[in-house]
């Protein structure tokens, strides 16, 4: 099963540098679609379900991006490869509680998924390195486009296309930017980037979505407003923000080290030295040390470490990735212990 | 708002900034078209308040008087899918695409406060008349069928038997 294949285990998309990899981490394009003539997935009979899992899972199949995908049918999944695919963002929650005749294609790269069943019929999701909305929107609007020569989508010229629940109307399309923003927290400017932000259509988020904790300084930003503006709109409006971000946190970072290098430094070091002699790391102290150790390579402080192996060890830290990497169930101890492990090796000189 | 006015003209404040310029932290405050001009984008909509929180709230406590006739909002009921307004209330979801001409009037004002127009401007989707997207659609329409004749349901019989139709009568275009 491709779960448990090496190479889908490893982040290796993620810890290619994208496009200001500094401060974004990651950039997620997705888009709802419902199929014409179905009632939508949670108000559909088994049967209706059925049906539009095997239409519209025989769509995916034709698209040039997914064509040599693996199609996970979630009821034939553990509990572990659930929170697994959770992690990644490639299913949503309500996947991980409802995997009745629900599925997801994975592409073999990790960029790329199809979501089958799920609060809409179809969400194509794209996911890249960095700040790169521009080229993860082609790619999702190339395969939106291979599957609508195969499926009528519900739409209608006033609305557009037709979702689940009307936050999504219009384009169906939700983008979103995973950025690292310590220096924004540590001068207390990060609620008002926040207010700000949310008066311009867009919103901020923890970092795993919708009522996540705010952890090692990770927000996401992304687009509310789907319906009155076009695609390229949201596209550029979102990119737009993130940059203004970017140059606020850099900013924030100049005036820390102008006024408190050596505060900074010592927070720094002490954080990486944890993070490379600790025996036990439990996840959120995990993110706590990431944190600084990842300001202190942007700032120049830190040689030891490059961004790529931090961005790697964001993801792969968390329970059910490290599970998967020990391929086996573990408890919470054991699991805390491995963790401490997988990031000396991951920072041992050689690896970095 | 705190009454404060706009650092470039006289109109009232609405977005609040810290920037820092030359080493100082400053707090810039400027109105939604001043905001606009220097790329903090509009138009702005008020989008504190989280969106399920919003639907959930939406039209709660606004009972309509029902006019004779007419059903009230909390039971109003989508004529293709049975869901009802209260059930989309209470869920978040609609039960199929028909809802959102079912539910029109009462689903306007959300919409109003949660996106930025009435119209959709983005892409166009042109549906396809290939088998695979036909077939599955004229299936469960027949299926419907059978359900709601043996259901005695001749309304809704009725209708579905011309869906059917006109679908096939599509697929032989």
């Amino acid at each position: 099963m491709i779960m448990d294949d090496p190479e889908f285990l490893s982040c290796g998309w993620l810890s290619n540098p994208g496009p200001n990899h500094e401060i974004v981490l990651s950039t997620r394009v997705r888009i709802a679609r419902n199929v014409k003539g179905f009632p939508f997935s949670h108000w559909a009979s088994t049967g209706e379900l059925a049906r539009l899992v095997s239409s519209c899972s025989a769509a995916v199949r034709k698209t040039s991006l997914l064509r040599d995908s693996e199609e996970i049918h979630l009821e034939e999944v553990n509990d572990l490869d659930l929170s697994f695919l959770r992690e990644r963002h490639q299913i949503s929650s309500e996947m991980v509680h409802s995997q009745n005749q629900r599925s997801v294609f994975v592409s073999n790269d990790q960029r790329v998924a199809a979501m089958v069943a799920e609060e809409d019929h179809l969400r194509l999701q794209v996911l890249q390195p960095g700040l790169d909305l521009k080229s993860a929107w082609g790619i999702c609007n190339t395969l939106d486009d291979e599957i609508s020569k195969h499926l009528s989508f519900a739409y209608c010229e006033r609305l557009g296309y037709l979702t689940a629940c009307p936050t999504n109307v219009g384009t169906g399309l939700r983008c979103s930017v995973m950025v690292h923003l310590p220096a924004l927290v540590m001068t207390r400017q990060i609620q008002k980037m926040i207010n700000a932000v949310s008066q311009l259509g867009m919103t901020v988020r923890g970092p795993s979505g919708e009522g996540s904790e705010i952890k090692g300084n990770l927000f996401q930003i992304s687009n509310q407003v789907t319906l009155g503006v076009t695609e390229d709109e949201i596209i550029e409006r979102l990119s737009n923000l993130t940059e203004q971000v970017i140059e606020m946190e850099a900013k924030a970072i100049s005036q820390l080290m102008d006024e408190a290098e050596e505060d900074i430094e010592d927070r720094v070091f002490r954080a990486y030295s944890i993070l490379t002699s600790a025996r036990k790391l439990n996840s959120k102290e995990t993110l706590e040390l990431l944190s600084p150790v990842r300001l202190g390579i942007r700032a120049g402080l830190l040689k030891e470490a490059s961004l790529n192996a931090i961005n790697e060890v964001f993801l792969c830290s968390r329970p059910a990735h490290l599970q998967k990497k020990a391929g086996r169930e573990m408890g919470e101890r054991e699991r805390d212990i491995f963790r401490a492990q997988f990031i000396r090796d991951r920072f041992k000189p050689s690896a970095c | 708002m705190n009454g404060k006015k706009c650092g470039t003209c006289t109109k009232p404040a609405k977005i609040h900034v810290t920037q820092i310029q030359d080493g100082q932290v400053m707090d810039v405050s400027l109105c939604p078209e001043c905001a606009q001009k220097y790329g903090f984008m509009a138009p702005i909509t008020e989008m504190s308040v989280p969106l399920n929180e919003i639907i959930s709230g939406f039209n709660a406590g606004e009972e309509a008087a029902p006019v004779s006739g007419l059903p009230s909002t909390e039971t109003k009921t989508c004529p293709a899918c049975s869901q009802t307004f209260r059930g989309f209330r209470d869920s978040g979801r609609l039960g199929c695409p028909a809802c959102y001409d079912a539910f029109e009037p009462e689903l306007e004002p959300l919409l109003r406060k949660v996106q930025m127009g009435m119209v959709h401007h983005g892409k166009t989707h042109v549906p396809q008349k290939d088998e695979t997207s036909l077939i599955p659609m004229i299936q469960q329409k027949k299926e419907d069928l059978r359900q709601a004749v043996a259901e005695e349901n001749f309304e809704v019989a009725a209708r579905l038997r011309d869906e059917v139709r006109n679908l096939e009568k599509e697929l032989n275009q």
